[in-house]
């Protein structure tokens, strides 16, 4: 016998909420009673972020939903633009994190005012965060920064498991190799490094953090570039360096 | 101290009857975390027998087990979450049977083990392995279980767990 058919449907919605979205999505298979039990507000309203309610007050443009499943998906596929056009907002599909994606003039960055070292220039992929992006400006000589931005701790849950945050930033640069390293802090004070990557061809450098971390009140960027081999070195002793001394 | 102080204090038994009949002894003080059951006390509805004819004699056992050792004052939080993962230890059947126990009487600390307990069994699992554990006969045809698949192709992707734990 089917051991979830005796099961009042109250008990049904209390296991697959505690479930994930892409594990309830895909029980709706298991057979037309579970299909009938993934339209319940009940369990989308547990897959929501817990503040959803007090995010999308914050955008000038709301999702219109009729239910909580509708909302959900909406979030999923439409980012929702909070305070002015500049934050975005949306969430996993799999996980229902929530996803911050930061305009990079929100941004504080080194010489970000700078013209030899960076351009402010339209870009197709930055539409939604006000049509600016940042435009590495090739030098030939080693370039050593710093990109840090306050989320501000109203975006962060305090369960870290019931929600997991996900932030996402987006640089462009015109650069051979780089290094990027992302750090979360927690009250200014250092916690550790959760994004490292290097690669040789990042015309287009996409950031993704997915970060446990509680409390998370400030993300700091350090991006380290070089346009060729020679200063490669001075790259790897600069990155030790800054290793060593971590965030102050 | 606390021990002479608590025995002076007179301790109020209720009688808990399963569905099969058999009786159990309670300190009302352990069965209240029954929310169900604190409100027939307090309607004093409880002088007798109270009878739980959704409940079976092996299920009531286990329920009275769990309020007992979470009522319990000597043991702490460590030894209370050995005990819970312990306690779910058992065969998906008597979980189930335990959490439409715990839904019925109102206990939320043992409704939210239990569907934990449960939701792990799903979690990251194919339907096919999900179906095996929890003995679900589909009830789609093959041709509407491919339009689910072909409508939400991003829940059946990546490494899914093939395992009956």
């Amino acid at each position: 016998m089917n051991y979830f058919q005796r099961l009042p449907e109250g008990c049904i919605l209390e296991i697959l909420s505690r479930t994930t979205p892409v594990d309830a999505v895909r029980s709706c298979i298991l057979s037309r009673g579970f299909k009938t039990a993934l339209e319940s507000e009940i369990i989308w309203e547990r897959f929501l972020p817990s503040d959803y309610q007090e995010i999308i007050e914050r955008s000038e443009f709301p999702s219109v939903c009729t239910t909580k499943k509708e909302l959900y998906f909406s979030l999923c596929e439409y980012p929702i633009l909070l305070d002015g056009g500049k934050l975005s907002f949306s969430l996993d599909k799999h996980s229902g994190k929530k996803c911050f994606m930061v305009a990079p003039r929100e941004l504080i960055i080194s010489w970000g005012d700078n013209l030899n070292h960076w351009q402010w220039k339209p870009h197709p992929d930055s539409r939604k965060l006000g049509r600016n992006v940042l435009w590495w400006h090739q030098r030939k000589l080693l370039f050593h920064g710093s990109i840090h931005h306050n989320i501000g701790d109203s975006h962060i849950t305090p369960n870290p498991d019931s929600q997991k945050l996900l932030i996402s930033g987006v640089f462009v640069g015109l650069i051979s190799v780089a290094r990027l390293q992302v750090k979360c802090c927690q009250r200014e004070q250092h916690m550790s490094c959760i994004w490292c990557s290097t690669s040789r061809q990042m015309n287009l450098t996409v950031l993704k953090l997915v970060s446990q971390l509680l409390n998370l009140s400030v993300v700091r960027v350090t991006m380290k570039l070089r346009n060729d081999e020679k200063s490669g070195e001075l790259a790897k002793l600069k990155l030790k360096e800054e290793l060593m001394n971590g965030w102050k | 101290m606390a021990e002479a102080a608590s025995s002076t204090i007179e301790k109020n038994n209720l009688t808990l009857k399963s569905s099969y009949g058999d009786e159990f002894v309670l300190e009302e003080s352990i069965a209240i975390q029954s929310v169900t059951i604190k409100n027939m006390v307090e309607d004093g509805c409880s002088s007798s027998v109270i009878p739980l004819s959704k409940v079976d004699t092996g299920t009531l056992i286990k329920v009275i087990e769990y309020m007992k050792m979470h009522s319990s004052t000597s043991s702490n939080e460590e030894e209370i979450q050995n005990f819970d993962k312990e306690f779910v230890r058992i065969s998906i059947k008597t979980i189930l049977n335990i959490l439409e126990a715990a839904n019925f009487l109102d206990i939320r600390s043992l409704l939210d083990l239990c569907a934990e307990a449960v939701a792990n069994r799903i979690k990251n699992k194919t339907p096919e392995v999900v179906r095996k554990i929890f003995n679900i006969t589909s009830d789609f045809t093959p041709e509407e279980e491919a339009e689910i698949r072909n409508e939400t192709p991003w829940a059946f992707e990546g490494d899914l767990d093939h395992s009956l734990d």
